[in-house]
């Protein structure tokens, strides 16, 4: 019997991929050994990749599981509650599975439960896939499969089977209480070694996962913790909440471990004619073990390869391994650092967790969202890619470069801070980022270089100095007396501030020149704002950080031609700042990601907070920049400038209908 | 010419921490850039001058930063910049002086800019790898060397180079003179930090402040590589959340009982026979000397 596609393994990521393939025709088996529904040990979080995943599915609206808005962050010996950007759905994976199987099935994807695999021999004509069901075995063919068998689902291809160091192994049991909703996230973490009080590479939690359901666990990660520790440390943990958490609680059967996988590797995700995802391809969370969100969107991905270059196997791992590596290399990287490094990153956590500056909740958003900010932002930054007009494929392709500059330089020291710097944004979207503004006066002004070097010196620079405003006199202690926050905030400015000098000065020119004027101005500017207190003086060091931002890219990018762009980019510097002060006073964040509460507790505002007198300074300041436009663009280029200033003046539209 | 980088410090700092910049310091990087320029041509005294207070400056500006990482009170026996102008305007005034340096650094030519940011990136670097492996018992001694060669080797070996460009002196020489300040501050950094475990401590620092962050010294890392019961014990003692200021005297016994402070000094000398052999036989055995008694003996003051 032969199939277009067999997807090997019904869970989250294998429902994903025979969902999409089936809607897009294909003829496809998914088969699982087990029947469904069935249970699997879980924490039962959808993440936002995963809820955006099962929104693009349709599944939104009829999943019944329990929401919470908030974290109980158990640190040690102190418990800091903070909101959560957006609510977390919960649905234990019983439901969630089950629902998920039946989508496939109905998007016309034939299912087989209770069938084993025994076997895929992958040829020039395709793949034979032997399966087993009821005792009798039978081999299928295949075009394309898609290996979907969980953490230890490799082996079905990789029978050596090698042992990993990045995996870890997880524990959790379901309980039932009488209380109040439980509308919280909580999270324990460090969690201490009963038998010599040493802290383990592990974390603990009770979430929500229904009316009156609880799910309470505690993984581990690494080799220093095997399943029998795990195991210990459990029913001690389960003790240690009978007088808290659970003093009402009555266990819902038994406790189910598991096995986590984070050991996605960009080389070993997929083998002739076999796509692995999911846990599979190991992209379980090194940061938290969370895998629905890897699973569904490699799911989907896989389908999409598949879809793209069908009947060609190395066209499809092409197109598959790559969207894997353009989105997770950075964030495993960096995970497996954080895990392996747990002492520090409880105590950053800790001190951090209810920090609203820019740096800090970009920590949190990295640690739990693999899309970074952007993806996690409740504001995201207005999409300024229909206004590029015919420069557009090459804006794009100078921010791959840009941003492959700012990896290769920071990614060996601190590659969580290649994220921020990223800013990886959603598919179809660009960003009004310096690097951007760079390339395009250099390309307006009839420069082929897109200057991906000086555009990198200026996204460091910027996002350096607003990592610094993290630096604060008021505490935030950490239980073992050492203000974590204010340590991670200073490292990560004089980081970025000294890479953006020392980019600067490789790119040469007049760069170097104009970079360190500017931040002699902005740290003379800011010392002077701290100490006077005044409100003129606080304004000029807010105008000399949006200049940076914006006037002083578009500068950089004109290099000789600078007379055209000057004044229109001091106009457009003074016009996104009072934009961003629009957004502020709307309760929203500001494209540099700070808060009305920070930039008030920081003085990057001023005393006006009448938004409706915002939006028309905001709106005048678009008109004054218009007028600033040089006469001697071309028609093209001052039709890309002018469609720039119209995004913006729609975004203040839409902040006017808010105001009515 | 130490009045004149005395001068030079004191223009290039901004008011308000040149109270701070003024206090007495051993200004041993200033004299490795001065040392490695008496080398050579010594014509343009000028632009030895700048290259020790670049070097100074960058120095100076590590402290202020350092003192808001470590929320320390006291920096040269007065009251830390960060207590009397807030932390971030430590911070910020930190920056400018970063930015000061870099405009000096331009003047002396493209080379010396290069030099001198790349050098002011690492020290960032070392900085952050020193915080990222925080708490780890199973940091190596190679490991250590190489966040040691960032966080303080950067800077020695910028003042060495700078000197010896001042002075004209060849690529080759102003090469060698690069390796050997790099190798001679990170047995500066692995004296430093022997300096926590001496008897009689006058380093000034509170004692145990860098394991208390987890930033485990030369002599603690050497200590738990050792397979020994004290290393053990030590090992057990790390794990824990925290050390309690009065069980600290307790690890101080231990590393010295497991034989890390031995090692650490042993480590030093090996260091600093290594540096001297970057000073190559373009130079007198006179001026080799010379260059390596004046800092031997501040890092002979640490052990």
């Amino acid at each position: 019997v032969s199939y277009e596609v067999i997807v090997v393994g019904a869970g989250p990521a294998g429902c994903a991929a025979a969902y999409w393939l089936a809607r897009a025709g294909r003829s496809v088996l998914l088969v699982d050994r087990m029947s469904f529904p069935r249970d699997k040990p879980c924490g039962d979080g959808l993440t936002l990749v995963a809820a955006q995943c099962l929104e693009r599915m349709g599944l939104t609206d009829v999943l019944d599981g329990a929401w919470a808005a908030r974290v109980r962050y158990h640190g040690y010996n102190a418990t800091t509650i903070a909101p959560l950007n957006k609510p977390v759905q919960l649905v234990p994976r019983r439901v969630l599975d089950d629902t998920l199987l039946r989508h496939a099935r109905s998007a016309g994807s034939l299912v087989r439960t209770g069938c084993r695999v025994l076997d895929i021999v992958d040829g020039a004509q395709g793949c034979e896939v032997t399966v087993e069901s009821d005792g009798a075995a039978e081999t299928l063919h295949a075009g394309h499969v898609v290996l979907a068998a969980g953490a230890t689902g490799r082996r079905i291809i990789d029978h050596a089977g090698e042992h990993s160091a990045a995996h870890g192994f997880a524990i959790r049991q379901y309980f039932r209480h009488d209380r109040a909703d439980h509308d919280a996230l909580d999270v324990m973490m460090p969690v201490v070694a009963s038998h010599d009080g040493g802290i383990l590479p592990a974390y603990g939690w009770v979430f929500p996962a229904g009316p009156g359901l609880l799910n309470v666990g505690l993984g581990a990660y690494g080799d220093t913790c095997s399943p029998s520790i795990v195991r210990t440390r459990y029913i001690e943990f389960i003790g240690e909440l009978r007088d808290g958490l659970l003093a009402t609680a009555v266990p819902d059967g038994r406790s189910a471990g598991g096995q986590l996988r984070c050991d996605y590797d960009p080389t070993r995700s997929s083998t002739g004619r076999v796509l692995l995802v999911g846990d599979a391809a190991g992209l379980a969370s090194p940061f938290t073990g969370e895998g629905i969100g890897f699973a569904l969107e490699s799911g989907e991905l896989a389908a999409e390869a598949i879809q793209s270059g069908f009947g060609d196997p190395d066209a499809v791992r092409a197109v598959y391994d790559r969207a894997l590596r353009l989105r997770y290399v950075p964030y495993f990287e960096t995970g497996r650092q954080a895990a392996l490094r747990y002492q520090l990153t409880c105590r950053v956590l800790q001190s951090t967790v209810a920090d609203d500056s820019p740096l800090f909740r970009f920590v949190r958003d990295v640690t739990t969202s693999p899309g970074g900010p952007a993806a996690s932002a409740e504001d995201p930054e207005t999409n300024i890619a229909g206004a590029l007009g015919p420069l557009r494929p090459r804006l794009e392709l100078a921010v791959v470069a840009i941003n492959e500059v700012l990896c290769a330089t920071i990614r060996k020291e601190w590659p969580f801070l290649t994220r921020w710097l990223i800013r990886g944004a959603p598919q179809d979207t660009m960003v009004l980022r310096p690097g951007l503004l760079c390339a395009l006066a250099s390309l307006c002004t009839d420069h082929a270089d897109p200057l991906a070097l000086h555009g990198a010196a200026l996204e460091f620079g910027v996002l350096g100095a607003i990592a610094g405003l993290s630096v604060d006199d008021e505490p935030r202690p950490c239980p073992d007396g050492i203000d974590w926050a204010n340590k991670v905030a200073v490292m990560a400015s004089d980081f970025l501030l000294t890479q953006a000098l020392k980019t600067a000065t490789a790119a040469g020119g007049d760069t170097p020149t104009l970079f360190s004027e500017w931040l002699h101005r902005l740290s003379t500017d800011r010392v002077a704002a701290l100490e006077a207190g005044i409100d003129a003086e606080l304004d000029r060091f807010v105008a000399t950080l949006y200049e940076g931002a914006v006037a002083l890219p578009l500068r950089i990018g004109a290099a000789d031609a600078a007379g055209r762009v000057d004044e229109f980019g001091r106009r457009l510097a003074v016009a996104l700042r009072l934009v961003d002060d629009v957004r502020l006073h709307q309760g929203r964040r500001s494209r540099i990601g700070v808060t009305l509460d920070f930039a008030r507790r920081k003085r990057l505002v001023g005393s006006a907070n009448d938004p409706a007198a915002l939006i028309s300074c905001a709106s005048r300041a678009l008109d004054a920049a218009h007028a600033a436009l040089a006469p001697s663009w071309s028609d093209q280029h001052r039709e890309i400038f002018t469609a720039l200033l119209a995004v913006i003046r729609g975004e203040l539209t839409s902040a006017t209908g808010r105001e009515q | 010419l130490n009045d004149a980088v005395t001068e030079g410090l004191r223009a290039a700092v901004p008011a308000v921490a040149r109270d701070a910049a003024a206090r007495p310091s051993k200004r041993l990087r200033a004299r490795l850039a001065l040392g490695a320029w008496a080398l050579g041509d010594n014509t343009r005294s000028e632009r030895a001058v700048a290259a020790a207070v670049i070097v100074e400056l960058l120095h100076l500006a590590s402290l202020f930063h350092d003192d808001v990482i470590d929320d320390a009170d006291t920096r040269r026996g007065v009251a830390a910049l960060q207590c009397t102008i807030g932390k971030e305007s430590a911070i910020v005034t930190g920056l400018t002086i970063v930015a000061t340096a870099y405009d000096m650094a331009r003047r002396l030519g493209e080379q010396a800019a290069w030099r001198m940011s790349s050098c002011a990136a690492m020290l960032a670097e070392g900085e952050i790898l020193d915080c990222d492996r925080a708490f780890d018992v199973d940091f190596g001694f190679e490991d250590y060397l190489a966040v040691a060669r960032k966080k303080t080797g950067a800077l020695f070996a910028l003042a060495c180079w700078l000197g010896a460009h001042a002075a004209n002196l060849s690529e080759l020489a102003c090469a060698s003179m690069y390796r050997f300040g790099e190798t001679l501050g990170i047995a500066y950094q692995v004296a430093d930090d022997c300096a926590d475990f001496r008897a009689d401590k006058t380093a000034g620092k509170p004692c145990g402040a860098d394991w208390a962050a987890g930033v485990y010294g030369a002599p603690i890392v050497l200590a738990l590589a050792r397979d020994t019961p004290q290393a053990h014990d030590l090992r057990r003692f790390l794990r824990r959340y925290s050390v309690a200021p009065d069980e600290l005297p307790v690890v101080g016994e231990l590393v010295v009982e497991a034989g890390g402070f031995t090692d650490a000094a042993g480590k030093v000398d090996e260091l600093i026979a290594l540096a001297a052999t970057n000073l190559g036989a373009e130079l007198g055995a006179r001026d080799r000397s010379g260059l390596l008694a004046g800092v031997s003996i501040d890092i002979g003051a640490l052990l």
